[in-house]
């Protein structure tokens, strides 16, 4: 089985709402949801980071390079828009294809897909809070098996009024925060016996750890709720602090438990 | 879980459950499938109207749920399908996991698509990994795949895994708004395909770490022993014209089997009977079965019982537990004839018996966003 070396990340707040941005034709953007904006925002700035540059029109995307994406609620936004254009609608030709094509909640991952030629393994979950860290465990296991070299991990939520409203009204202590965090994992060298820092490295995955108890209280909504973007979120911030070459090595262990039941823990050795 | 290596744990069926409209069990799925005959048929569920079509293949009576917990469509259609996959057993256990496929699950209730998972979770005892997968109509094989892996890397000994969803106004009008759907029935591969049909349905397949099953006395039905999943990176609607990520997914699927194409006896198509997809997946089909393409038989279940969405890739799979303990294959209903110069044997009309007992069968999805995904599934 071969090492996964968290490389770059990236963390966005409020991404659903930007119809313009450096990295992302607007043609597109304006084609998505607050969902897939948000993601796919993320998704860029750490492709960006890495220097993955955009495909190619009519280029072959890379079979080695994947993208699994965790979310609560996916592309909630198209379908309340969808919902609204059909209650409304008298005829089929009231309703707005473009819209419905976007209720679908693996959009993020079909848009960098395309944007950037990411044609290896494409899973997007839909597990509640704890789909974030799912992903990251599930790429993570892509990898090491030899599916992929390099997959992008997202982590995203668009939320809209409804959302919000809803939201509020349940959990009135809280602050909801449309969130959204990429992580690229990459293949360590086979050979490579000894864990030492390259220039591309930042951390390496340890472990996962999947459970389910529906009998432990899990409490609400967090103080600060991101929803499925929960646990990624904290590793792409921790990824992007400042540090210095070291060959030190400390674990950190990132666990969200969903008010459903689900728990998912996730272990990164960190140099630093 | 010791020090055994992914490739040690077989992963075997030993329980499947189905309800379709053909029937709220998978017997009644059998015996629907090999008759050649469809489940489509005017929509009564809610008024059509409105829209250009007017046919799909509803579920009649939908099962209630027993503890009376959810009043949902998509839900009871799950809850049901389950609990005919868990057959005698009482409890999926401390090591096991649900993993589910669904499009648009919760949506009735405003709730996160990963309550259904927790709620089968809780039902039938579940303590290891829980997990929904959304890959639009890939999403049933995706579940199966992602189960998969948890038994093969000693995550979980136990799974109940598969897809669910229910026809709503929503989905009808959204894919009559793309036009995506027949005015009449899907002919899946048929040279007069003109449009998709929407069905409703869920199944489940009790997969288990075979020698766990093997322990407990259970029957093992099949194996699953690949899965691939891949992007077009072609087009959020449109799927790529070459079949090139579809081709990519079967060949990851039968490498992660450890199988080639020359072993390969049926193929269960995602053929929705669209123009597009079906001419993409012969050509996908072609690409991977290379000679052998007009001599393996291919079938495309949704002519009998519409287009399931999430739910597709798990009642394809359980076909093909039913064609690996088979001596023949079914026809593919609404197929009347292939357009002339096809390059795949799309069984119709009678069931087929092949020439050679079918030991691999691999089983294609594709869908929206460009996302692709098979498995392959072996005969015990």
């Amino acid at each position: 089985m071969r090492r996964v070396a968290l490389a770059f990340a990236a963390t966005v707040e409020g991404g659903g709402g930007a119809l313009r941005d450096a990295l992302v034709d607007a043609n597109r953007l304006r084609r998505m949801d607050r969902f897939g904006r948000s993601g796919v925002l993320a998704g860029a700035r750490a492709l960006s980071a890495a220097g993955v540059e955009a495909a190619v029109p009519g280029a072959a995307p890379d079979p080695r390079f994947g993208v699994v994406v965790g979310t609560a609620f996916g592309c909630r936004d198209a379908i309340t828009q969808h919902e609204r254009l059909l209650a409304a609608a008298t005829r089929v030709e009231d309703l707005a294809p473009s819209v419905f094509a976007a209720t679908v909640h693996n959009t993020v991952a079909g848009e960098l897909a395309i944007g950037w030629g990411l044609g290896g393994p494409a899973e997007t979950l839909v597990s509640g809070r704890t789909a974030g860290l799912e992903a990251l465990a599930l790429a993570a296991s892509r990898i090491a098996k030899g599916d992929a070299d390099r997959i992008l991990v997202v982590a995203a939520e668009g939320i809209d009024d409804a959302m919000r409203e809803e939201f509020l009204r349940e959990n009135p202590g809280s602050r909801l925060v449309e969130s959204s965090a990429a992580v690229l994992l990459e293949a360590e060298e086979e050979e490579e016996e000894e864990i030492s820092l390259s220039k591309r490295e930042r951390a390496v995955f340890v472990e996962a750890d999947l459970s389910f108890d529906p009998g432990v209280p899990r409490g609400g909504a967090l103080p600060i709720e991101r929803l499925g973007a929960t646990g990624l979120w904290e590793i792409a911030r921790d990824l992007a602090e400042p540090h210095s070459p070291s060959k030190k090595i400390r674990n950190r262990r990132y666990e969200v438990l969903d008010a459903h039941g689900s728990r998912c823990a996730v272990t990164l050795a960190f140099f630093s | 879980m010791g020090g055994e290596t992914a490739r040690d744990r077989r992963v075997a069926v030993t329980g499947m459950g189905a309800v379709t409209a053909f029937g709220a069990d998978v017997p009644a799925l059998r015996q629907g499938a090999w008759s050649g005959e469809s489940a489509i048929e005017p929509v009564a569920l809610f008024d059509v109207s409105r829209f250009v079509a007017k046919t799909g293949a509803e579920i009649r009576v939908v099962p209630t749920d027993p503890a009376g917990e959810t009043r949902g469509r998509t839900e009871r259609l799950a809850l049901a399908a389950a609990a005919e996959a868990m057959g005698p057993l009482a409890a999926l256990g401390p090591h096991a996991g649900v993993a589910v496929g669904t499009t648009l699950a919760g949506l009735e209730a405003r709730v996160s698509p990963g309550a259904l998972a927790a709620l089968l979770a809780r039902r039938h005892g579940a303590r290891g990994p829980v997990a929904t997968v959304s890959a639009a109509c890939a999403s049933g094989t995706a579940a199966i795949g992602l189960a998969a892996a948890w038994i093969r890397e000693g995550r979980a000994v136990r799974v109940l895994a598969g897809g669910a969803d229910a026809l709503s106004p929503f989905v009808f009008s959204g894919f009559d708004a793309l036009r995506a759907l027949s005015p009449t029935a899907a002919r899946p591969f048929d040279a007069e395909r003109d449009g998709l049909t929407l069905g409703e349905g869920a199944a489940f397949l009790l997969l288990e770490d075979e020698d766990e099953a093997l322990r407990r006395g259970a029957r093992v039905l099949a194996r699953v022993t690949g899965y691939g999943s891949t992007a077009d990176a072609f087009h959020m609607t449109r799927p790529d014209p070459a079949g090139s990520g579809l081709a990519r997914a079967a060949a990851a699927a039968l490498g992660d089997a450890g199988r080639t194409a020359a072993d390969v006896g049926f193929v269960s198509a995602h053929g929705t009977g669209t123009v597009f997809n079906d001419a993409m997946e012969e050509a996908a089909l072609a690409h991977v079965l290379g000679p052998r393409a007009g001599s393996v038989p291919v079938h495309g279940l949704k002519g009998a019982i519409g287009h399931t969405l999430g739910a597709a890739g798990a009642l394809e799979a359980v076909l093909c537990v039913l064609v690996l303990g088979a001596e023949d294959v079914p026809p593919t209903a609404g197929h009347r004839a292939a357009r002339p110069g096809s390059p795949l044997f799309v069984v119709s009309g009678a069931p087929h018996r092949p020439t050679r007992r079918v030991d691999v069968a691999l089983s294609t999805s594709a869908a929206f966003s460009g996302t692709d995904a098979a498995l392959v599934m072996e005969r015990a």
